[in-house]
């Protein structure tokens, strides 16, 4: 009783610092998101990559002048704050607009999270710091003939001396175009199973050897980019983990991409419904149709409220060490298909006003999105990552129990 | 069923040997960018072999005509060619037909020939065809013609027709259904940008545009009607389209996870991947069967209402589930602009709501199927302007 009593005491005083918590962040918001805006609208609509990375590099030193940057990073590196004022923080960003830090997402989730599981002191000192001055990281996992195969790849490193000499091809590499270091998986062994003999490197993307050439998307941007690895030299002291255990590492990274990363995602997508509620309550259609749309609606409200509750105590779970190791998968599974019927639905209700472009159809104001092509564009979260086919096979296999399909599962 | 007919076939071989040869991937990449320039090749090369005169040169078999074209739009589908010849042939020249003014019919023998384009500016256009507010308005002038105000987007290959035939209200209400030569003072029409880009969309401005008299296509009940039959032709045509998307999605798909190998073997051999394909297939030969039975379903050059509700709602919802699964299932390749997924992806969802939307559709199915006993009897006829 007396703990029960305690324990309602505390929340509720939690609950207090965070009201006040959520005032300042909305205040500094107020004043900040309206300058970043003001710097991005300067810019043309279709801009330049190079105009990305300053907005995005500009708008996380705001961030971190403020102490909100990378606010999941454990002491000494970040505040480690709880889920609660993440999920906070989330809220205000995307309820405000805020510029989008997509570009960096890989840098502060991915190779913050495999160096802070993996990395020497001496590499953690190196890079993490430097993650929040705004280095880009890209992931160099996937190749041509290993997507949802992975552990398939066939990217070579050999060690010669106090180097390894690297040569093969990455393919479907998010900001490797503009990325200043690389997570890079490759192949430092045949024998024994495939899972084995991989090695895990941070490659400076300066080096010689390394050619990136964008792939453009079927939303018409080019975000993504083959890189090419041509006797590329890395020093052995930029091995993470050991030789020939990339592999565990690689999970690692791969786990973190929809674990705190989520929590961002998803408030992301709430700050756009009541856009789209707005939208079904102007359609000019019929009272029948309206109640349809309100219908789908509500089913995308209960869902997203669902996945809201859902990644908020899953997170906890994994920062926690307390999971079972598919939460990832089922956050991402289930963020990417609610991201698309949500976009369907505003397709739907939009119509032909949702299948046109406006001035600037980008982030920079929701009230003109163009939302067809934010649903064609929906695609880059069902795919990337892992597909959700293999979201589902991973599921399967490790929460559920069930046998692998024949000739192997997936990422064991 | 009717059966296909062997020149049905023979047409479908026709558009795809002509489109095969004026397509080449620079160009095909080039529209997907909204180039439309390379366009004009493939439609002079359909006019050289005379599919634009199908049903407009006076033959009797207006029927047959009509599900002949239905083949050759599917055809143009597969290939995301350009849709003047939806436009002119199936939608705006049959609408001309019944007129005799001199002029009108003039215009009726270059549409046929391919010299001229037509293109149709209505409510209809929306995906809420009833919605009145967006008809154009007209007064008429002492007898002798009228004179047209409003605007529109959203105009199917309007950017490139010689002609636009317009539909408008009175003041009063009385409906009118009239031709504007794009020359016409007062008249602007612009190429606007729509997601689906290998049509031409355009955006139409008519500022006190003067219509004489033998250019009057249509007045009062005869305009609806008329404005309504090419409503239907347009909703079948674009199911046509919708079909052929789907089919050469889901042909390139199933290509792909029978060659694409993942784990030591073709994807297409998990359960996961092969029962989406199965899915899908069954949603396709569903399209088939309702887009031919809405082409035959014509009798005295009329379209069956029924019949073509269900195929635009149907043909056009399985394009756009089947190019959503063409990208997923293609993995990371499937959303490369290179592939074209996307391509098929953005027309499959234009189609689904030009000339009424799925939903717009399946309401008005569902209405004639079981009146609503408070409306009294249900009207043969949709709710159209």
């Amino acid at each position: 009783m007396v703990l029960f009593v305690l324990r309602g005491l505390l929340v509720s005083v939690g609950q207090g610092d965070l009201a006040e918590f959520r005032q300042d962040v909305r205040d500094w918001c107020a004043v900040h998101v309206n300058g970043a805006r003001q710097q991005e609208e300067g810019l043309a609509p279709r801009r330049q990559r190079a105009e990305d990375v300053t907005i995005a590099t500009n708008w996380l030193a705001r961030l971190r002048a403020a102490g909100y940057a990378a606010p999941h990073w454990p002491a000494p590196w970040g505040p480690a704050w709880s889920i609660e004022k993440q999920v906070v923080l989330f809220e205000e960003l995307a309820a405000a607009d805020a510029p989008s830090l997509d570009l960096l997402y890989v840098s502060l989730h991915h190779a913050a999270d495999s160096l802070l599981a993996f990395g020497t002191e001496q590499q953690q000192r190196e890079h993490l710091p430097a993650i929040l001055d705004g280095t880009i990281w890209c992931q160099g996992f996937s190749e041509p003939g290993a997507g949802s195969d992975l552990a398939a790849i066939r990217t070579r490193a050999v060690r010669e001396g106090d180097v390894y000499r690297v040569s093969g091809q990455k393919i479907w590499s998010s900001a490797a175009d503009v990325a200043d270091w690389c997570l890079l998986l490759v192949r430092t062994s045949s024998d024994g199973p495939k899972h084995h003999g991989l090695s895990y490197f941070i490659l400076d993307m300066r080096s010689a050897g390394v050619d990136v050439r964008p792939i453009r998307q079927s939303t018409g941007a080019a975000e993504f980019a083959e890189i090419f690895l041509d006797d590329v030299l890395i020093p052995a002291e930029n091995l993470l983990g050991e030789e020939d255990d990339g592999w565990r590492v690689a999970l690692t990274t791969l786990a973190s991409e929809r674990g705190t990363g989520t929590l961002e995602l998803v408030e992301g997508l709430r700050a756009k419904l009541p856009q789209m509620g707005a939208m079904i309550a102007d359609a000019n259609v019929s009272d029948g149709a309206r109640a349809a749309f309100r219908a789908r609606f509500g089913e995308v409200q209960v869902r997203s409220a669902v996945l809201k509750q859902l990644s908020e105590q899953m997170v906890e779970a994994i920062s926690n060490g307390d999971d079972s190791g598919s939460e990832a998968s089922l956050l991402k599974l289930l963020f990417s298909e609610l991201l698309q019927d949500s976009m369907l639905l505003a397709t739907s209700v939009g119509g032909l006003d949702a299948m046109r472009p406006t001035s600037s159809w980008n982030h920079t104001d929701p009230l003109r999105n163009f939302w067809a092509m934010e649903y064609v564009g929906s695609w880059l979260w069902t795919i990337s990552g892992g597909t959700n086919e293999i979201q589902r096979n991973i599921i399967a296999e490790r929460t559920l129990g069930l046998p692998k399909e024949p000739h192997g599962g997936v990422r064991s | 069923m009717k059966p296909i007919h062997d020149h049905q076939l023979d047409l479908v071989e026709l558009v795809d040997d002509l489109a095969g040869s004026c397509y080449q991937r620079p160009q095909q990449l080039a529209r997907w960018d909204g180039d439309l320039r390379s366009s004009g090749e493939l439609d002079r090369r359909l006019a050289d072999a005379g599919l634009f005169g199908i049903g407009l040169d006076g033959e009797e078999d207006h029927d047959g005509s009509l599900a002949d074209v239905g083949f050759v739009l599917s055809a143009m589908g597969r290939h995301l060619a350009p849709a003047a010849l939806m436009s002119s042939t199936m939608v705006v020249g049959p609408a001309l037909m019944r007129s005799e003014s001199t002029p009108i019919q003039e215009l009726v023998a270059r549409l046929g020939s391919g010299v001229s384009r037509a293109a149709m500016v209505a409510p209809v256009l929306s995906e809420r065809p009833g919605d009145e507010s967006i008809a154009m308005v007209h007064h008429d002038v002492s007898g002798a013609g009228l004179v047209l105000d409003g605007e529109m987007y959203g105009v199917l290959e309007g950017s490139s027709a010689d002609a636009l035939l317009v539909y408008s209200q009175s003041a009063g209400g009385e409906p009118s259904l009239s031709l504007v030569e794009s020359f016409s003072p007062g008249l602007s029409v612009n190429e606007t940008e729509m997601i689906d880009r290998s049509r031409g969309w355009a955006s139409v401005v008519l500022d006190q545009v003067e219509v004489s008299s033998d250019h009057v296509v249509a007045t009062g009940p005869a305009a609806r009607t008329c404005v309504l039959e090419a409503h239907q032709r347009a909703s079948v045509g674009i199911a046509c389209d919708s079909l052929g998307i789907a089919e050469q999605a889901f042909e390139m798909t199933l290509q792909f996870v029978k060659q694409r190998e993942q784990f030591n073997r073709p994807i297409g051999s998990f359960q996961a991947v092969k029962h989406r394909l199965v899915d899908e297939y069954s949603k396709l030969v569903g399209a088939r069967a309702c887009v031919r039975n809405a082409l035959n379903s014509a009798t005295g050059g009329r379209l069956d209402p029924g019949a073509v509700h269900v195929a635009k709602a149907y043909a056009t919802s399985t394009a756009v589930q089947m190019t959503a699964e063409m990208v997923q299932l293609h993995g990371a390749i499937g959303f490369t602009w290179e592939l074209g997924a996307h391509a098929f992806q953005k027309r499959a969802l234009m189609n689904a709501h030009v000339f009424g939307d799925s939903d717009w559709h399946a309401e008005q199915f569902s209405r004639l199927q079981s009146p609503d006993p408070h409306r009294g009897c249900a009207s043969a006829e949709p709710t159209l302007p």
